[in-house]
């Protein structure tokens, strides 16, 4: 069953000392697609990809490729580019390249020459000479010249100008429209937003969403109502399992719905709102709602926050 | 896949013969400006001794290559990791690279010195035999002595980020304190005795290829063969220390 | 051709209705010809640099509405006479839901029907001047 899947996450915890990086986060990529791990610094996105590439032990859970685990073999098809470029200093663009070349029985040459250009970096010079921007790069170019079946990439535009951003999505989308599946973490919703086929939402350590982008979009509204004196509270949003999460402030009330918000509508309309309405949700506003809605869990006794 | 340890490799020797170069250079306007005029004398000077000098060269350099894993550790590994092979794998491949240039840097140090007598036309004055004959003992310390260094800098170092340098460094001045501690009597007791077990990691134990002021070799393990297993010894385990170091590490 | 096609990534709305609310609207204007090739999946996706999986929805669903047809090996194209009418109705669904909105929120903030109705006659002047026959006051 996990063959299909290209990579299979389960169960991943990972502890530092008191604080748990990582909450039994689990997720599916399947072959030839594009995930995107969406959230904030610190929110365990790193150690994520550490734990399932062996770069670290987690303290339990496990990471299937194609099926089977993590062998060193599997290296010759897959590439990771990490979040800081782990590139050495002393030694020039073209060497990087070459140990690449001599590493690698996939390597392009001519890839590795369109790359050179497009991010405009000069073979000859060290690594330490390039700009941070030039490394992040460089980086991706190792990781591309090797057409990899698997690639995952954590920031992969970070420290890079908007061209080069644009750019390195363009590469993204290039290589997954070739058959490549990969995985990308972000705190750059908008990236997720074009690239990705399915986002999980990372925060604190714990996947708050995981979904289809399309279908998310699609099926997260907002019903939005004003009131002609402070919003009342609307009894059966309490209970309504499509009801993420409701917002009163003043005369505004807000109730975040998945799936058919027909229900919802007709119960807040009861109360005669002075206005009413449902919104689409980008992703921003899922994420943001889905990191709300777990912050809002662990202080519920905040006022304007009730569901 | 050892492809940038090698740059790392042949860097390093390139500075090498540049200082060496350096060092031939200085001497010999030494020798020829300290006698003017009549031929220089150098009395017999053992071969191995020359071999000694160049032994402790290359036993710096097997130092400075024994600082690999630190280098590595220092930003690297999400690199070095993600690569076809196993972790272990990597580590032998670099090994055999720097096996090759600490012989290469043993031959360019001895060549130097050899070269200092050959500009005086004084390779007569050589010998391989007299009060420190070039045998199979002698030989076989020489080829350990880097090896043991080598092994021990890396398990010293294996879990660390960077400042490997200066633990490799600090180790070679505490070894030849140890030594000197050791030989010099200079703690009684239970300290006396700890110094010695600890001198047992020590490869400078092992090799003392010095001359003392009677010209004598002075070496604190009088039996050859065990010297050569000691400094093997220190070699194999400083190695499989440094491997499951490396296995367990985190990037 | 690709000028066509311009997605929000951003919007609420999901790309992939998107799309296939432009190629709808493309044909029911003719501005996308009966039996005109669609760009590639692949072509669209690197264009637009949005997911290619999203494309490819867009497509499956624009065939399975019968809007266009694809041909292995030869690609994807504006179907014949009769995909016509499918894209008109799907725009025209699109206007009557933009005018039922814009009712409800008039509603919604206390106009009266007459208001409302006022409203529409000074938006049908500005925009079919001089015309007989459409909504009566």
């Amino acid at each position: 069953m996990t063959e299909q899947f290209a990579i299979a996450v389960s169960g991943l915890t990972k502890r530092y000392g008191e604080t748990k990086a990582l909450d039994d986060f689990s997720f599916m990529v399947p072959k030839g697609s594009i995930f995107g791990v969406l959230g904030t610094n610190g929110a365990g996105k790193t150690t994520a990809f550490k734990c399932m590439l062996d770069l670290a032990r987690a303290d339990s859970g496990t990471t299937l490729f194609e099926g089977a685990p993590l062998t060193p073999a599997l290296f010759e098809r897959m590439t990771y580019v990490h979040e800081r470029p782990a590139l050495y200093g002393d030694p020039r663009v073209i060497d990087h390249l070459d140990w690449t070349r001599r590493t690698y029985a996939r390597y392009d040459a001519q890839r590795a020459a369109k790359l050179l250009d497009l991010f405009g970096l000069a073979p000859k010079k060290r690594v330490k000479n390039l700009s941070k921007g030039q490394q992040s790069a460089l980086a991706l170019t190792l990781a591309f010249v090797t057409r990899p079946d698997i690639l995952i990439l954590d920031e992969p535009a970070s420290g890079l100008d908007p061209v080069n951003q644009r750019n390195v999505l363009d590469l993204l989308i290039g290589e997954a429209a070739g058959g490549a599946t990969i995985v990308f973490s972000s705190h750059q919703i908008g990236q997720v937003e074009r690239a990705a086929d399915r986002v999980a939402i990372l925060h604190r350590g714990k996947k708050m969403l995981d979904g289809e982008v399309d279908l998310l979009k699609a099926d997260e509204k907002v019903v939005e109502a004003t009131f002609e004196n402070d919003a009342p509270s609307v009894n059966g949003l309490a209970t309504d399992p499509s009801v993420r999460r409701v917002v009163r402030a003043g005369r505004l009330l807000r109730a975040f719905v998945r799936g058919n918000s027909d229900d919802v509508t007709r119960h807040i309309a009861a109360l005669e709102p002075k206005s009413l309405r449902v919104l689409d949700q980008n992703l921003e506003d899922i994420f943001l709602n889905a990191v709300a809605a777990s912050d809002g869990d662990a202080a519920a006794a905040a006022a304007d926050l009730e569901g | 896949m050892y492809y940038m340890e090698f740059l790392c490799v042949r860097k390093t020797l390139y500075w090498l013969a540049g200082i060496l170069v350096a060092a031939v250079a200085i001497v010999s306007w030494a020798i020829s400006s300290s006698v003017h005029g009549a031929p220089h004398h150098f009395g017999i000077i053992p071969v191995a001794a020359l071999m000694a000098g160049a032994t402790f060269v290359s036993a710096i350099i097997a130092m400075i290559f024994g600082c690999t894993l630190a280098r590595q550790n220092a930003g690297h590994l999400p690199l070095v990791w993600t690569r076809p092979v196993s972790r272990e794998k990597y580590v032998f491949t670099v090994t055999a690279v720097h096996l090759v240039g600490i012989v290469i840097a043993f031959v360019m140090t001895l060549a130097a010195a050899l070269s200092v007598f050959a500009i005086f036309g004084a390779l007569g004055a050589l010998t391989m035999g007299g009060d420190a004959p070039v045998d199979a003992g002698i030989v076989g310390r020489m080829a350990l002595f880097p090896l043991a260094w080598y092994g021990l800098v890396m398990a010293i170092t294996a879990s660390t980020r960077g400042g490997a340098g200066f633990m490799a460094f600090g180790a070679w001045i505490v070894g030849s304190m140890l030594v000197g501690f050791d030989a010099g009597h200079l703690f009684g007791g239970v300290s006396g005795i700890v110094i010695n077990v600890i001198d047992h990691i020590n490869p400078l134990y092992y090799f003392s290829g010095h001359f003392d002021d009677s010209g004598r070799n002075q070496s604190m393990v009088s039996n050859v063969d065990v010297a050569m297993v000691g400094l093997a010894a220190i070699a194999v385990a400083g190695y499989a220390a440094a491997l499951a170091q490396w296995h367990r590490l985190e990037a | 051709m690709s000028a066509i096609f311009t997605v929000d990534p951003h919007s609420g709305v999901p790309i992939y209705l998107q799309l296939i609310a432009v190629v709808k609207r493309s044909v029911a204007l003719g501005v996308l010809a009966p039996g005109e090739q669609l760009p590639t999946v692949k072509q669209l996706a690197t264009t637009l640099t949005v997911n290619p999986n999203t494309v490819a929805r867009s497509y499956r669903e624009l065939e399975r509405d019968g809007v266009i047809e694809t041909s292995p090996g030869r690609g994807s194209f504006v179907r014949g006479n009769g995909s016509g009418s499918a894209s008109n109705k799907a725009v025209s669904d699109v206007a009557a839901a933009a005018i039922d909105g814009a009712v409800r929120e008039a509603k919604s903030i206390g106009l009266t029907r007459a208001d409302v109705a006022q409203l529409i006659d000074q938006v049908l002047d500005r925009w079919y001047p001089a015309r007989d026959g459409q909504e009566a006051s």
